[in-house]
């Protein structure tokens, strides 16, 4: 997105416009709903309306360009996203029916070829095979496309420490994908 | 994709089997939320950012103007109340017997009020009253009225030895009480006892008149400026006057009630 045009929606944003908040919605909410959806929570959409809310909220504070404002709403998703595991910790998993399954985003063919040949169940079942951590750094890395000092101001980690959790992350991808067994 | 392509770029993707493991989790990941979700929550997302905005210009707009405002005002009524009590103060420390500091006493006696148990003060601490019955002491007792005078030590020092009681009673620099420099008309002393008494200085010399060696009574404190009436000399001290000699037997605390009255009205 174009600096001035961002400028643009975020100062009528601020003002409560409607328009620049669905504009703004289109643009995110598919990201950080992939992103909540990675992490297994429960109720994914229950967590992105959360995380959006807290974002208009806090919209005033905010000060920067695209890149760091959708670094900004991924950080705020990672928040929700701890207040969400904490609280799934604390109650028993109710017993309902599957929510349905959202319509994917549009991908490119060379994505759509991709997820042909390894599935959708492969993906859920290699990410659930690694770490938290790892997990959080590689779905902030691949499905936020945020970069390693982003990655790190998200999870309030150092990008040293970022960079070693996407590496070992990455390592126990390629074992699983190759029906080798996860070492943490 | 709305990224930046961080990761693509950052991440060496000659692997084929992550490559195609990031697309197809992007793939099978990324979805684009229910309508109906969209649709109730973007009315709220824009009701709470503009609240946030009203705030944040409430917070930039009005309180600059009101909230210091009420503070600056506090600020002067508590200067204010600070500048009030330095008088109060001092003459609260005077009447304990604390020697003020000379700018402070020479500011009280500009406004005419004469500091109690100070060096150069007029009045003394206490001692007995002018006239009283021989034999009785005064509730004062001794009085702080020493006079001191670094700078001539024959004006200091001096105790007022009344024929009955004792009582301390010097005058300004080291003048007897009821001695006001000039040579006084005979009769009334009254330095430290009753009418009959008499004032007899420290080391057995007349109040006022030199000693060979000057003995501080008072740790010693830094020269005073001269005083405005330099030229009086100790032998003219040795008139008997009819000043007050130390007090008049009231407690501290009345005296300091007083004073600071004094001061308030002033």
């Amino acid at each position: 997105m174009a600096p001035e045009r961002f400028d643009g929606l975020l100062a009528s944003a601020r003002r409560g416009d409607e328009a620049a908040w669905s504009e703004i919605w289109g643009e995110l909410a598919p990201a950080v709903l992939g992103y909540l959806r990675g992490s297994n929570l429960p109720d994914p959409e229950d967590t992105l309306g959360e995380a959006f809310l807290q974002a208009a909220r806090d919209l005033h504070k905010f000060d920067g360009d695209w890149q760091q404002f959708r670094a900004w709403v991924f950080t705020i998703a990672n928040h929700r996203l701890i207040d969400a595991r904490r609280h799934a910790a604390r109650r028993p998993m109710d017993l309902m029916a599957e929510p349905p399954e959202p319509q994917r985003a549009p991908a490119s063919d060379a994505a759509e070829e991709a997820l042909e040949r390894i599935g959708a169940e492969e993906v859920h079942r290699v990410l659930e095979s690694l770490s938290p951590d790892q997990r959080d750094v590689l779905l902030l890395r691949i499905v936020a496309d945020l970069t390693l000092d982003q990655v790190a101001e998200a999870l309030g980690k150092r990008t040293g420490a970022v960079k070693q959790l996407q590496r070992r992350g990455l390592a126990a991808v390629k074992r699983q994908l190759k029906g080798e067994g996860v070492t943490r | 994709m709305s990224g930046n392509g961080a990761f693509q770029e950052e991440m060496n993707f000659e692997d084929r089997e992550l490559n195609a493991f990031a697309l197809a989790t992007r793939a099978a990941l990324v979805a684009v939320p229910d309508p109906a979700l969209g649709r109730n929550l973007v009315p709220e997302l824009a009701a709470a950012a503009a609240v946030g905005h009203r705030d944040e210009v409430y917070d930039t707009t009005a309180r600059p103007t009101g909230a210091p405002r009420r503070s600056r005002r506090g600020l002067v009524a508590r200067i204010a109340l600070a500048v009030a009590l330095v008088p109060a103060l001092f003459a609260g420390l005077a009447v304990a017997g604390v020697s003020v500091p000379q700018p402070a006493d020479d500011a009280f006696n500009a406004l005419g009020i004469n500091l109690p148990n100070q060096e150069g003060s007029d009045e003394s601490g206490g001692g007995s009253q002018p006239g009283e019955t021989p034999g009785t002491e005064s509730p004062g007792g001794k009085g702080n009225g020493q006079g001191q005078d670094k700078q001539n030590p024959a004006r200091a020092g001096g105790r007022g030895n009344g024929a009955q009681g004792r009582g301390r009673a010097l005058g300004k620099r080291g003048i007897p009480p009821g001695h006001d420099g000039s040579p006084g008309n005979s009769g009334n002393s009254n330095a430290g006892g009753n009418g009959n008494g008499k004032a007899v200085g420290k080391d057995g010399t007349p109040p006022g008149q030199a000693r060979p060696k000057p003995v501080p009574v008072h740790p010693p404190t830094p020269p005073k400026p001269p005083a405005p009436d330099q030229s009086r000399r100790p032998q003219e001290n040795v008139g008997v006057g009819n000043g007050s000699a130390g007090g008049n037997g009231k407690g501290p605390v009345k005296k300091a009630l007083a004073v600071v009255s004094q001061t308030l009205t002033h």
